[in-house]
């Protein structure tokens, strides 16, 4: 089962002089499994419209359903308690996630979520422990440490943590690796494609095309409050009227190949990642068998 | 003596305490009045700490940070020192303190006791050199990330400032905010010689500097052109610093038996070795099988 986006419009601060339509007629489907990428320019409506993905915003107008369920028909008691429920299956990680930390110990902060659905200590402590390491931070190591110690990629991956022990079968993550190094960024994207292995569905924004191209198997751009597009990376990137309007470039290795082959070099444009435009390259400098 | 002189300077935090810790250890820098340096480093190599000691907001621990000759720890200095060196740091959020863009730049040259008419003059001078003078009168909320960072640079500006730090300016902005910022950066530096200290995480920014200053856990690690520093991939992992593009993709072809000559770290460059090499081109070189 999906999540669902019917025909969603958002307004801030609606009848008076500020009001703006942040999100205008948006439908989208994420498919349960996908790793879906989202790109926009700032203010274009993305973090509008992934808020709206766990009900943290309800639509001014539209539908938003979680695995069938309508989170903000309200009706009747049953409905309530389905869609929070639903709500509950929608993980949210926000930009700087790490800003929200707060508790004395990283075992404190992860156990936060889930001490708050009622759980046992015991199936808390194991979620902890769990969570802990999906994100590659060693618990005995790390349990007792308080989070402000940490680095900064580390305190990030305690907050990501946070909403794993949630058990999320949908996690969003907003621009999940900005302001992280060289290294924290390489161990979070193997880490969320790891997620990703273990049937999480995977929502992210973010501004950099080259991640996009590496992780995600959906992308979605936003320009205006609008999704001007859904397609596989590999289609999305070759639209370039609508990367254009969305203020985008396409991720490295695609426009080098196009400047290679507008050079005249006999080159297979296409290629998203350095790794399959090494192949493309080096086919193109083979001698032909002749 | 060169305008900014880092001498044997430690910084250590918790001195003396269990969690004691050196940030900055025994470094040594010069930086020439006009120079462009860009400072890299990995989370916690010490980068933010180095940036605080230039306009005397950190004090060194031991050694001295000289600034035009004058040291960080003279007490009377402190004010001529912050006159000369502005900062601009990472969150737009956090250092914009007015409610109209004009009063936020003449914060700085009113606390000075500048006269109305001059500060009339700098603050449209500096709105003019970031490309802001239309938003004179605007409320920095309503600006984009990259409008408030060079609001933040005008602030800076109107200070006469002959010398900007900027640390991390543009990590929380979107690509056009980053370029924004990166050129108007640029365009002080040429146009109006103001020496610049930038720290980033990205490389392609930091390609725009004179020279580049590798920090790794407290000390120096490495110095040199960008393209000395580029060319050396193997130190960049070292030191978790990204490999920019070309650099990356050179070597990934390299390790194909594709010939290419080392130290390519931009695009273009990587374009022209990579036609040379093309079947069929004129000069006859061609890769090994």
């Amino acid at each position: 089962m999906p999540i669902e986006l019917k025909h969603v419009t958002y307004t801030y601060m609606p009848k008076t002089p500020f009001e703006r339509t942040a999100l205008q007629d948006a439908s989208l489907v994420i498919e349960e499994g996908s790793f879906l990428g989202i790109a926009g320019h700032t203010g274009s409506g993305k973090s509008t419209l992934v808020q709206h993905l766990n009900g943290l915003l309800s639509p001014s107008s539209g539908q938003v359903l979680i695995d069938g369920v309508d989170i903000h028909g309200k009706q009747t008691k049953a409905e309530k308690i389905a869609a929070r429920e639903a709500k509950r299956k929608v993980g949210m990680v926000f930009q700087y996630a790490e800003h929200q930390l707060f508790e004395e110990t990283v075992f404190a902060d992860i156990a936060f979520g889930p001490g708050n659905l009622g759980l046992e200590e015991a199936e808390i402590a194991e979620r902890v422990k769990e969570a802990m390491s999906l994100v590659g931070l060693p618990y005995e190591d790390f349990k007792d440490k308080s989070p402000f110690e940490l680095s900064g990629g580390q305190m990030r991956r305690v907050a990501i943590a946070g909403i794993l022990a949630m058990h999320p079968k949908y996690l969003v993550l907003d621009e999940p690796v900005a302001g992280l190094d060289a290294v924290g960024k390489e161990k979070l994207i193997k880490e969320m494609r790891q997620l990703h292995k273990k049937n999480i569905t995977m929502i992210f924004v973010s501004h950099n095309m080259d991640d996009i191209a590496d992780l995600a198997d959906q992308v979605v751009f936003m320009g205006q409050g609008r999704i001007l597009l859904h397609d596989t990376p590999a289609k999305a990137f070759r639209e370039k009227d609508i990367l254009r309007e969305a203020g985008l470039c396409p991720p490295q290795m695609y426009s080098f190949l196009e400047e290679l082959a507008a050079a005249g070099l006999p080159v297979d444009t296409g290629a998203l990642t350095v790794k399959q435009g090494i192949e493309h390259i080096v086919r193109a400098l083979s001698p032909k068998s002749e | 003596m060169a305008f900014i002189e880092l001498d044997n300077l430690s910084h250590i935090y918790h001195q003396n305490q269990e969690n004691e810790f050196y940030a900055l250890c025994h470094v040594d820098l010069s930086i020439e009045e006009g120079e462009f340096v860009a400072i890299l480093g990995a989370n916690g190599s010490g980068k933010s700490t180095l940036a605080k000691h230039l306009n005397a907001l950190l004090l060194p621990t031991e050694g001295h940070c000289r600034i035009d000759g004058m040291d960080t720890k003279t007490a009377g200095d402190v004010w001529n020192i912050r006159q000369q060196v502005g900062m601009v740091f990472q969150n737009p959020d956090n250092q914009i303190i007015a409610a109209i863009v004009e009063d936020d730049i003449a914060f700085g040259p009113e606390n000075l006791g500048v006269p109305p008419a001059e500060i009339r003059r700098r603050v449209n001078a500096a709105l003019k050199t970031v490309h802001m003078q239309n938003y004179r009168t605007f409320a920095p909320h309503l600006l984009s990330g990259g409008q408030k960072q060079r609001i933040a640079i005008a602030g800076a500006l109107a200070m006469e400032t002959k010398c900007l730090v900027l640390d991390e300016p543009t990590a929380m902005l979107d690509p056009q905010g980053r370029e924004e910022v990166l050129s108007t950066v640029k365009r002080l530096h040429g146009e109006k010689g103001i020496t610049i200290v930038y720290i980033t995480h990205f490389m392609e920014e930091a390609a725009a500097a004179d020279r580049i200053v590798v920090l790794a856990q407290g000390h120096i690690v490495g110095q040199g052109t960008p393209g000395e520093i580029f060319s050396m991939t193997d130190r960049l992992r070292q030191w978790h610093l990204d490999v920019p593009f070309a650099a990356q993709l050179a070597e990934g072809l390299r390790q194909k038996g594709i010939r290419l000559p080392k130290g390519i770290y931009e695009r273009e460059e990587l374009a022209r070795e990579l036609r040379k090499l093309a079947p069929g081109a004129t000069d006859g070189k061609r890769n090994a099988d």
